[in-house]
């Protein structure tokens, strides 16, 4: 008689399973993220759907788009602040400013950028730094959901204090307040902050380099990708970057064992700003 | 993910909290795990030990009966995971203090800290009682031996075949990072080779995963809520599982040492988990 194995066993064929069939049936293709944390977040999302096992979810989200709608909502990690890591946007605004200064033209990529709470924040330095007007900031995420939330500029007004902190913190030069409009229990960014930005849909696990930037901006997007992905993305980023160009990672991440680890140097070791040289 | 060994879920999975949606699985596993337990373990050291049970005892009990008991049939450990909140500088400050410089398993602490400029404090504060070095966690680090691997402001530390990996997700348990989350990942990563360690705390996180951490066949030392700043998580930890060892502060380390010494010498030479076949994340 055939037996089936043990129970976290058939969980991983399970997941398995599922992946393959959201990648054939939706082309979104998670094979190569981070196992243990996809895992928690599908098996969470299977919970709170009262879905009993993976292989009906998989069903599921077959033949039924919403479903896979709200479960790539769950997958991917929507969960940010502006500002997050002041010392990064610090350090931006000593570091990477100054040589930005000397182009007449820039272009910036926030690689995957969820809601938009760090395009924001980006603008709203260059806008301090009168760099504004000669920027585009190219903001991109695989999720056509965050991206619509994105272009609203529109946050909850109870995140603006943590918000405002984080502002100063980050070297702000204003009172954070003129940014943004409260009503009822939300805040609406000035809409002039998003003039030069572009959004748009762009996979980095499955779409190819449209342009070649200044400065790249993909901070705690590759962490949730193995490290054969996370080569295949510091590949594309490394062609998307002009020489000497700047890349920007986040806080605990590194270039170490990437395909291209040689090819930067650190601008900012404690910050991960690195500068393409080769 | 596969890997050579691996344990009996050994008991009823609807006690454990982290269990409880998955729908009961038969097991007829039980064969091949020994099969795989054979060809890893020294026939001679197996049969004896195989009948010692794992049951609860309290840090009164005698070192060596504890020792024996702890130790079951196991296989060496692959890592110690440590959850503290409340309280936790003092308590870990006091661990590692106690740790020698040869102890030989990866150290991955959950410590509940706030997000700042300056989020080197704690690896500072950590590093002046240790002999071993300590450092928060990078994305994809391999786990090495006798290291400290700090869970950073602000991030989940999660334990993947292949390293570290981190995580913006949602706070856990109103935490992030979360010691549910570090334990749950070990747990699922390494099974029966995980010692999971709760200290001290005002929330009930850890208790979770320190259940799945046992019912995953590993083991669960619970600081004694009497000797902890903050009795709430211990005493959670305590309460969701089964069969955890519960022992006073200046006891944690010494048992730990013996611990992994006691494995080592039963099951001979040990296999680290990263060494795998190829692909395997």
């Amino acid at each position: 008689m055939a037996t089936a194995t043990n129970a976290l066993d058939l969980e991983n064929i399970e997941l398995e399973l599922l992946l393959e069939a959201i990648y054939r049936g939706y082309g979104y293709d998670f094979r190569q993220y981070a196992r243990a944390s996809l895992k928690r977040r599908i098996i969470d999302f299977a919970r709170d759907e009262q879905i009993e096992s993976l292989s009906v979810l998989q069903d599921k989200v077959l033949h039924n788009a919403a479903v896979m709608d709200r479960l790539l909502l769950a997958i991917t990690v929507n969960v940010s602040s502006m500002f997050r890591d002041p010392a990064f946007f610090l350090a931006f605004r000593a570091k990477v400013i100054p040589y930005l200064r000397t182009y007449p033209f820039i272009r910036i990529w926030h690689a995957g950028c969820s809601t938009g709470e760090e395009v924001y924040s980006m603008a709203i330095l260059l806008e301090e730094e009168g760099l504004a007007d000669r920027t585009r900031i190219y903001a991109t995420d695989m999720n056509q959901g965050v991206l619509q939330k994105a272009r609203e500029g529109i946050f909850r007004l109870s995140a603006m204090q943590d918000y405002t902190k984080n502002y100063l913190d980050a070297g702000g030069m204003k009172s954070f307040s003129e940014y943004y409009t409260a009503a009822y229990d939300h805040a609406i960014l000035r809409p002039a902050l998003r003039r030069n930005v572009v959004f748009a849909q762009h996979n980095l696990v499955t779409d190819s380099t449209f342009n070649e930037f200044h400065v790249i901006v993909c901070r705690n997007v590759m962490i949730y990708f193995n490290r054969a992905l996370q080569s295949r993305v510091h590949e594309l980023l490394h062609q998307s970057l002009v020489l000497f160009g700047m890349l920007g990672l986040g806080n605990k991440e590194n270039m170490r064992f990437t395909p291209h680890e040689q090819d930067y140097d650190a601008v900012d070791r404690e910050q991960k700003i690195y500068r393409r040289v080769k | 993910m596969k890997r050579g060994f691996r344990g009996d879920e050994d008991g009823n999975p609807s006690k454990v909290a982290g269990e409880s949606s998955r729908p009961p699985v038969q097991r007829p596993f039980l064969e091949a795990a020994s099969k795989a337990a054979a060809s890893r373990i020294e026939p001679s050291s197996r049969t004896a030990d195989r009948e010692v049970s794992h049951v609860a005892t309290r840090a009164s009990d005698d070192a060596d009966s504890q020792l024996a008991a702890a130790t079951r049939d196991v296989q060496p450990f692959d890592i110690v995971v440590v959850g503290s909140s409340q309280g936790g500088l003092e308590a870990l400050q006091g661990l590692l203090a106690a740790l020698p410089r040869t102890f030989a398993l990866p150290i991955a602490v959950a410590q509940h800290r706030g997000a700042g400029l300056d989020d080197r404090l704690l690896e500072d504060a950590l590093q002046r009682h240790s002999n071993l070095p300590v450092r928060d966690a990078e994305d994809k680090d391999e786990i090495e031996p006798g290291h400290v691997y700090l869970a950073p402001a602000d991030y989940h530390l999660l334990v993947e075949p292949a390293g570290f990996s981190l995580s913006t997700g949602p706070p856990v348990s109103y935490a992030r990072p979360s010691i549910d989350v570090l334990f749950e990942s070990a747990a699922d990563t390494y099974f029966e080779r995980v010692i999971a360690a709760v200290l001290t705390g005002a929330n009930r996180d850890g208790a979770i995963g320190a259940a799945k951490v046992e019912a995953r066949g590993g083991f669960v030392v619970v600081l004694d809520p009497a000797d902890a700043e903050n009795p709430v998580m211990p005493e959670a930890a305590i309460a969701a599982c089964r069969s955890p060892r519960v022992i006073p502060l200046s006891g944690i380390a010494p048992f730990l040492i013996s611990l992994v010494k006691h494995a080592e010498a039963r099951a001979g030479k040990r296999i680290p988990a990263h060494d795998k076949p190829p692909g395997d994340d």
